[in-house]
């Protein structure tokens, strides 16, 4: 930097030595992690301004400025305004007789996906699609960026119920944590033809039902014993002060089984029978029944689930086993709340005795789901019958979960519901629709459905021309900047980054695109796009 | 927006378009348009365009005549109809004859369904011929049939012979019949190229994909005398030794297409760097409106010039299948055009009107949707 400016600056030899440097030099390493030959480090103190001048400014929310100015200030819009002062210092580009628009945002996309990873079979929700980002697909970016996309949303699709997914900021960073703009957004439900997992819609819809069913007699047993766990304590306590000092030994909780090895017809065959090499699990509580009575409640072969926390001693089912009567046996079954019996408690104890709970298994799959019934996790279904989308409709009314529509080609024939209801879609249009096709966008803008638009071709390649599919939307009746908000600043809300991306408003991300030709014109050349405030493609 | 000042009612219920049209009757009419596609694919000035008996009369013309139906689009742009050369469209059954591998004597034109949908739908999309092709499992595959997806009776129209179609690729090899391969198949085409069983219009229309294939098709028939449509010619996108080769030979087409969205970059610059080549490239999508565009507008997104893409529209493939009385608005020639509300290339564009041998169809606007805004 020559002398000159630093003076201009005001910034003096101490004040320039006394900036953070590691600081500098982390965000300076994070910044040319994509390549060497970056320029040389700016201070943390010093922030880039970069001015857009004269150009058609489309905020992304409807409003059209003419004449606009773009101010970027870091990795920050600044402002935007018509005819705005240029700020001291900043570096001045003419874009008159251009378009500046906001980042565009894909809000289904293929783009840095390793593909093989994805796929898993019957599904994981507690499955994270973080962990399948390929972080070193540049060529995939550049071609993103060639089509003016800044930020997507990738998600697992395999499996009925998948895992979450996540959106990405397509920053030219090779630490993944660095693209995450947001994990864990939603978990992703694949309906209707799956070439994976060839089965009947009905058989698909039970066995949707049959999970969530499952996940809440799970959160169900989990409150139950969170419930007792407190009431429990509460005994415990009070035994204490009554002096009773059996307790304390008995009711360390449930014994490990002595010794295991010699009662191995006993061991329940589930997750947590005998480990890896016959040696017993970590016993650390007593298994009282898997989840398959959850999942087969009518079947015979499995006795039904049983427990027995308020220390009444159930009578048992089948061999009567009377405590009082026999002397203490230290049988693993003895202390466990197990399936056939309610509950004896070991050692002969008085059955006035407080009983610790005993502890439903906890599986990292049906927590997932749990938090999409406590609405903490929205569930994002993909489907294309207009009647799985009736059946979304109803499943919303047994559970209170959000959900996301995406695909749903049908969708408009629900029009009505879904926009009365606040769902969200996501719509996913070719680019080589048939005219009736194409003039659904239209249909639901007029019904005011909240949707967002994407290429319905979920490759990585297709992210690139996003623009051309909210075209083909426009030339079937949708208005023009609504077609951009579909692409801009809906699925930012939708996919709750709203207050960070998807306009350009002071405050938000420098997520700029600068276009020579409208954006939805054939010849459209995407002359810059910025991405933090930093510029990603200047042709 | 659209204004209509004439006598016969156009924008009625879908009534057959041969019902009150002018132009079918004999009449005239006359369309006026902000900008017209030149026959060099470029955007020029608009005017009028009359149209009488089936054929363009003037083009921007600057006044209508005085006993002419007016038609007029104030932000409209007319382009001529599109062409696609090699289709299927609209075919009873397989066009295609596998029990032998030489049939030059087969005609597409018999399997010809002259009511089928897809015509109509071909035609509301801007697509007002097709070469109804024997598909490529066929060394000789026989004669394409010249299809008008059109006309005045609202049904498609067979019109006069078409070029000839062969293929060199993996599928006209089939093992269960001679020949096997494509050695031993070059002999008896040679011969049959040597004689005078293959007279058709326009160059012969040969699939070959690979590089392999493509100078195997070169050789063969520009040694022949005869000029040469490569259909699906990606073999270009890798040996540019090839295209070396090409340029010195003669004039060659390119009929390529269509392209998706997964299309790979090579793909969408294949068009591009063969036009740079002096190769005239032609699209095709099997004769879908939609796809067409699409293709189109792929190809200018990766740096096809608009003008070479409203000519890979409409002039080359005119060309392709030897016909001079359509693929531009010029006057004589045949009145196949479209009236788009923005640039044809633009995907956002919509059709406001579509006319066929003179017959105006009805509107192309998709039913049920608002009404397209007009560009400002």
């Amino acid at each position: 930097m020559k002398k000159e400016e630093r003076e201009r600056r005001g910034e003096t030899r101490s004040s320039r030595a006394a900036a953070p440097s590691l600081a500098s030099t982390l965000l300076c390493l994070c910044w040319m992690g994509a390549g060497a030959s970056a320029p040389a480090q700016t201070p943390l103190a010093k922030q880039e301004l970069t001015v857009l001048q004269g150009g058609t400014v489309h905020v992304g929310n409807g409003d059209v400025i003419e004449g606009g100015t773009v101010i970027l200030k870091g990795s920050h819009l600044d402002a935007i305004g018509k005819a705005l002062a240029v700020p001291e210092g900043a570096h001045v580009v003419d874009v008159t007789g251009r378009h500046v628009y906001p980042g565009l945002i894909d809000a289904e996309s293929g783009v840095l996906l390793d593909v093989d990873a994805t796929g898993t079979g019957e599904g994981q929700p507690a499955a994270s699609i973080v962990d399948a980002i390929d972080p070193f697909q540049k060529d995939e970016r550049k071609l993103a960026w060639s089509g003016g996309v800044t930020t997507i949303y990738v998600a697992p699709h395999r499996g009925l119920l998948d895992g979450s997914g996540a959106v990405l900021k397509l920053r030219p960073a090779r630490a993944i944590d660095d693209l995450v703009l947001k994990r864990d957004f939603a978990v992703t439900a694949t309906l209707g033809a799956n070439v994976d997992r060839p089965t009947t819609r009905l058989r698909e819809w039970k066995m949707l039902l049959d999970r969530l069913a499952a996940t809440k007699k799970y959160m169900e047993a989990w409150d139950d014993y969170e419930e007792k766990l407190a009431d429990y304590k509460k005994e415990l306590e009070k035994q204490k002060k009554e002096g009773n000092t059996k307790i304390d030994k008995k009711e360390e909780g449930p014994k490990p089984p002595t010794p295991p090895e010699q009662r191995p017809e006993e061991r329940p065959q589930g997750p947590d029978g005998p480990g890896p090499g016959g040696r017993p699990r970590r016993p650390r509580r007593p298994p009282s029944g898997s989840l398959l009575p959850y999942l087969f409640p009518d079947s015979a072969s499995v006795p039904p689930l049983h427990l027995d926390g308020d220390g009444d001693g159930d009578e048992p089912e089948g061999d009567g086993h009377d405590c009082t009567k026999e002397p203490p046996r230290l049988s693993w079954k003895d202390g466990v709340s197990y399936a056939e019996d309610g509950g004896a408690p070991a050692g002969g104890e008085k059955k006035e005795d407080a009983k610790k709970p005993p502890r439903p298994p906890r599986d990292a799959q049906t927590e997932t789901l749990r938090k999409v019934l406590e609405g903490k996790l929205t569930l994002r279904v993909q489907l294309s019958h207009a009647a799985d989308l009736q059946n979304v409709l109803d499943l919303r009314q047994l559970y209170p979960i959000d959900v996301v529509l995406t695909g749903g080609t049908d969708a408009w024939k629900f029009a009505s519901v879904l926009a009365s209801s606040e769902i969200p879609v996501v719509y996913a249009l070719a680019a080589d629709a048939a005219p009736d096709v194409a003039a659904v966008p239209a249909k639901l803008a007029a019904a005011h459905v909240d949707f967002a638009l994407t290429a319905d071709d979920p490759g990585a390649t297709s992210t690139r021309f996003l623009a051309l599919v909210a075209a083909v939307a426009v030339a079937g009746g949708l208005d023009r900047e609504a077609a951009l908000a579909a692409i801009t600043s809906v699925p930012a809300r939708q996919l709750g980054v709203g207050d960070r991306v998807g306009t350009l408003e002071a405050g938000k991300d420098a997520d700029v695109v600068v276009t020579r030709g409208e954006l939805f014109s054939s010849s459209v050349v995407f002359e810059q796009v910025y991405v933090d405030g930093k510029p990603v493609l200047a042709r | 927006m659209l204004a209509l000042s004439l006598a016969v009612a156009l924008a009625g219920p879908p009534a057959p378009a041969a019902a009150g049209c002018p132009a079918a009757q004999g009449g005239t009419l006359a369309i006026k348009v902000e900008k017209i596609v030149q026959p060099d694919g470029k955007l020029g000035a608009g005017g009028w365009i009359v149209v009488k008996g089936g054929r363009l009369e003037a083009v921007a013309a600057k006044e209508a005549p005085a006993n002419a139906a007016l038609l007029e689009f104030e932000h409209g742009v007319a382009a001529p109809g599109f062409i696609d050369p090699a289709t299927a469209l609209g075919a009873t059954g397989e066009v295609a004859e596998p029990a032998r591998a030489f049939t030059p004597e087969v005609q597409a034109s018999d399997a010809f369904d002259a009511e089928h949908s897809e015509f109509k739908k071909a035609a509301a999309g801007g697509i007002t011929t097709v070469g109804l092709s024997p598909s490529s499992s066929n060394v000789v595959g026989g004669r394409i049939a010249i299809v008008r997806t059109s006309g005045e009776q609202g049904i498609a129209v067979l019109s006069g012979p078409g070029p000839l179609r062969f293929a060199l690729t993996g599928a006209a090899f089939d093992g269960e019949r001679a020949p096997t391969s494509r050695m031993g198949a070059l002999p008896q085409l040679r011969e049959m190229l040597a004689g005078k069983k293959l007279e058709a219009p326009g160059p012969c229309l040969v699939d070959a994909a690979t590089a392999d294939e493509i100078r195997i098709a070169l050789e063969t028939f520009e040694g022949a005398g005869k000029q040469v449509a490569l259909l699906h010619p990606n073999g270009f996108a890798d040996a540019d030794d090839l295209l070396d080769d090409v340029l010195k030979k003669g004039a060659v087409f390119a009929v390529v297409g269509p392209f998706n969205l997964s299309a790979r970059e090579r793909e969408l610059a294949l068009p591009t760097k063969l036009a740079d080549r002096g190769v005239a490239v032609a699209f095709t999508a099997g004769g879908n409106a939609a796809k067409l565009r699409l293709t189109a507008a792929l190809a200018v997104r990766s740096g096809f010039a608009t003008d070479r893409a409203l000519q890979a529209l409409t002039t080359v493939p005119a060309r392709v299948l030897g016909l001079d009385d359509c693929g531009s608005l010029e006057a004589g020639k045949r009145a196949d055009l479209v009236v788009y509300d923005g640039d044809p290339l633009d995907l956002a564009s919509t059709i406001r009107l579509v006319v066929v041998g003179g017959a105006p169809q009805e509107h192309a606007v998709p039913a049920g949707a608002a009404p397209a805004k007009e560009k400002s």
